[in-house]
């Protein structure tokens, strides 16, 4: 037997996209693909078989492994982007040359021979990176300067699943934008492995990096925007073409490049710090642009109460290793009335629920189970630190009193990122109460302490 | 005078001793009185004084293995013809009390002319069996009480506490609940009786009725008292302390119940302290983790009553926010500084 209200979560969790990379594709199976040579030379211009021949010879292949031969650990697809030896792909495809440079090598399969690359810039929020071989291409695939309007066809290069390199077809459905993220949504059936091959529009100028789909829908892909790729080849080829010199540690330049980001999402939603969302009888900080947000009503305590609930979640995020997030966050505002109840039950109630949001129980994905995991599972020790909670019942300027219960946990590695989760629930006597909770993923002291205040300062009554 | 009838424990044969000069004591040793010899009964077990006329009172002499009553152990009683009193494991009936020729004459008395009452204690010939004599229907009827009594406070509570549900369900429920544990202990207690002639009804509702007042509360004294204290290590003692006080209650009437010797006994309250040292452990690891883990799942405060004072402005909050993100800090850089030995530069 099914209770309603697993199949409720099960639908809410359907709707939920997620939004997944297409690079990181752990194929155990050794071999390069060689490709087959013979291309129709009489196309006519502007379909898919033209612009796929002017782009094949800037798009290779590109795998990280621990070594020339070796079986890849991970596969990707790269363009260049300047004849000299620089191509670009996503960062998350090279991420374990990156992070583990000791173990892991990239290697760009030209001519069905690999050829150690090295990675010379990227990044981490932006999902872009910068790789240099020595070998020099008869070209480069240009920038394209037009600006796109919606339907405008647009093609996706790479080598899907490790397969033939294949050129699919889309449409160009506008950009999403969430504080530093923004990307493409492209209407394609990009796969596994065509990740950091370009996304380029009819005269095969570059219109963005593949980068990732969004997994439980059909045929939305996304594309990194190629201004911001442009920007970082500009600042990597230097006025005399040389190429800047290879980075021994990456991580102080992404733990920088990560703050940023998360400077960004705090101050976007700063900029709303006079908006607010209501519910009955409450207002408090409303959500940051950008995010996804849904609104229903719990069921499960139904039986007692209204319960209404708004979540917000982001779509996008950075992810500097595998199974590692920042700069993310997600917002869920409760409201729970209930004329019928006396103040007391009433009181009960809402601990009941209090406590249900610091569980898995209240649908909860994310956050508090690493945090929770991170309290008994040792292997968690790797990613995040110990976490440290606090709570406290305090009274904002609009005079009302709330309980706030908060654990801060840090990411290992990437020192002055942390993570949180903030729960808060008013005190009111009467029988109709708001409740907040609030998850970031990789962010700075200073963002989660803004956040934290003015949340808890922008809950009223009316 | 006084007439006692004697009966050791598996033994046939009862013996029958009147006793006409008070005080009289009773026990193993040959200096008493009346000599009772059988291992649970003490040297100098009882003794028994003459108060007036026909009346006449047992008291115990700090004995080991205690003097029973209607299953209850008993420091002194009043002794009543009929009575079945336990000295150890040795039986004791008072047969009668006073002379001997009294209740002959009164049951003349009665068959001559029924409708005089003669005012003259008679002993009633038993219709129930043995094993249900003297405190079965007392039994019964208190075990309803109580379990009426429970029911209403725990119901009420319970209704109070878990909104939206009807209090009258609660309340049956409850009793239900009681009533069950009640009607299943009882019968194991007649059959206990009937074999052993010694098995305790009362201990063991004792036991249940602590059991299930401990448990309640633990349930609702827990949260209160945990509330406004804002200290997981506090709350973790409180939960110990209930903890304790369960086991001890537990093993407490459960040593009550099995003990006819003190061997027994010691056992019983041996196996007690262990599980409870077991208990303490488990705990005591409990608290070792739990301050971190009870904020994550932490609850609101609880008496709505106290909140007001027990505020304080955001600023506080926000301290609180920075010390514990100090904390993190300093854990990240110690995290931090283990890993340039495992990942090294990318030059080779």
């Amino acid at each position: 037997m099914v209770r309603p209200d697993s199949v409720r979560k099960f639908a809410f969790r359907m709707t939920i996209a997620f939004f997944v990379f297409i690079g990181l594709r752990l194929l155990a199976a050794k071999g390069e693909v060689t490709e087959p040579r013979a291309i129709s030379a009489n196309a006519p211009p502007g379909t898919a078989s033209t612009v796929f021949q002017k782009t094949k010879p800037y798009v290779c292949a590109l795998k990280t492994a621990v070594s020339e031969n070796a079986p890849k650990a991970s596969y990707g697809s790269a363009f260049v982007v300047d004849k000299t030896g620089l191509l670009a792909t996503n960062y998350h495809v090279v991420v374990d040359a990156v992070r583990t440079p000791k173990k892991y090598k990239t290697f760009v399969i030209i001519d069905g021979k690999p050829i150690r690359a090295k990675v010379v810039a990227i990044d981490v929020v932006r999902d872009l990176a910068l790789v240099h071989v020595s070998h020099e291409f008869s070209g480069a695939l240009e920038f394209g300067g037009v600006s796109l309007e919606t339907g405008a066809k647009l093609y996706s290069v790479g080598v899907p699943e490790d397969l033939n390199m294949s050129i699919v077809e889309g449409n160009y459905n506008g950009l999403q934008k969430n504080g530093p993220y923004e990307n493409v949504v492209l209407s394609s059936p990009i796969n596994p492995g065509m990740s950091g091959g370009p996304t380029i529009n009819e005269q095969a100028q570059i219109v963005g990096v593949n980068v990732a789909i969004l997994r439980q829908a059909q045929n939305i892909s996304f594309a990194v925007p190629a201004s911001y790729l442009k920007k970082l080849v500009d600042e990597t080829r230097l006025p005399d073409r040389a190429v800047a010199a290879v980075v021994d540690d990456w991580g102080p330049s992404i733990v920088r490049q990560l703050k940023t980001a998360a400077d960004e999402l705090s101050e976007a939603w700063m900029q709303k710090a006079s908006e607010r969302v209501e519910f009955k009888g409450w207002r408090a900080h409303a959500p940051p642009a950008g995010l996804k947000c849904w609104r229903d009503q719990k069921e499960k305590y139904a039986r007692e109460a209204n319960v209404d609930v708004q979540r917000c979640m982001s779509l996008f995020s950075a992810s500097p290793e595998r199974d590692i997030q920042s700069g993310n966050y997600e917002i869920a505002y409760m409201n729970v009335t209930s004329p019928r109840l006396k103040s007391f039950q009433f009181f009960h109630l809402l601990d009941d629920i209090y406590g249900d949001l610091a569980t898995s129980s209240f649908e909860s994905n994310g956050l508090i189970d690493e945090l929770v995991d991170s309290l008994l599972d040792e292997s968690s020790e790797a990613r995040y630190t110990k976490p440290r909670c606090g709570e406290e019942i305090v009274v904002n300027k609009q005079n009302i009193a709330m309980k706030v219960n908060y654990c801060v946990t840090g990411l290992v590695r990437y020192e002055g990122l942390l993570n949180g989760f903030v729960r808060w629930v008013t005190l009111e006597k009467q029988n109709s109460a708001l409740l907040m909770v609030l998850k970031l993923k990789g962010f700075r002291s200073q963002n989660m302490k803004q956040l934290f205040e003015a949340l808890t300062h922008s809950v009223e009554k009316f | 005078m006084l007439l006692l009838r004697i009966q050791i424990e598996n033994a046939t044969i009862a013996q029958e001793a009147s006793v006409t000069q008070f005080p009289c004591t009773l026990g193993r040793s040959q200096s008493n009185a009346l000599v009772i010899n059988h291992g649970t009964v003490s040297a100098q077990h009882a003794k028994i004084e003459k108060l007036a006329d026909n009346e006449y009172r047992l008291i115990d002499q700090g004995s080991t293995n205690g003097t029973y009553f209607n299953g209850m152990r008993r420091r002194e009683l009043k002794l009543e013809a009929g009575q079945s009193i336990w000295l150890g494991q040795v039986k004791l009936d008072v047969v009668r009390l006073g002379v001997a020729e009294e209740p002959a004459q009164a049951m003349d008395l009665s068959a001559r002319d029924p409708l005089v009452d003669h005012g003259q204690p008679q002993v009633q010939p038993r219709k129930l069996p043995e094993f249900l004599r003297g405190d079965a229907k007392k039994m019964v009827f208190q075990t309803l009480l109580l379990s009426a009594v429970l029911s209403m406070v725990f119901g009420i509570d319970r209704y109070l506490f878990e909104a939206g549900k009807s209090p009258f369900l609660t309340v049956m429920v409850t009793f239900t609940f009681l009533m069950g544990t009640a009607f299943v202990a009882m019968p194991v207690a007649f059959v206990a009786r009937f074999f052993t002639g010694r098995f305790k009804f009362w201990p063991i509702m004792n036991c249940l009725l602590a059991l299930s007042i401990f448990y309640q509360a633990g349930a609702l004294l827990g949260p209160f008292l945990s509330f406004n204290l804002n200290n997981p290590q506090l709350v973790s003692t409180l939960q110990l302390f209930f903890a304790l006080s369960y086991y001890f209650a537990l093993f407490y009437f459960l040593g009550k119940t099995i003990s006819s010797t003190a061997p027994k006994r010691r056992l019983v309250a041996v196996s007690g302290a262990i599980t409870s040292c077991i208990a303490v452990l488990g705990i005591l690891v409990r608290v070792s983790i739990s301050p971190e883990m009870m904020s994550v799942t932490g609850r609101i405060s609880y008496p709505i009553s106290s909140y007001s004072q027990s505020s304080h402005p955001v600023k506080q909050l926000i301290q609180g926010l920075e010390e514990k993100v100090a904390e993190v800090e300093k854990d990240q850089t110690k995290a931090s500084a283990v890993k340039p030995s495992e990942r090294g530069p990318a030059s080779e």
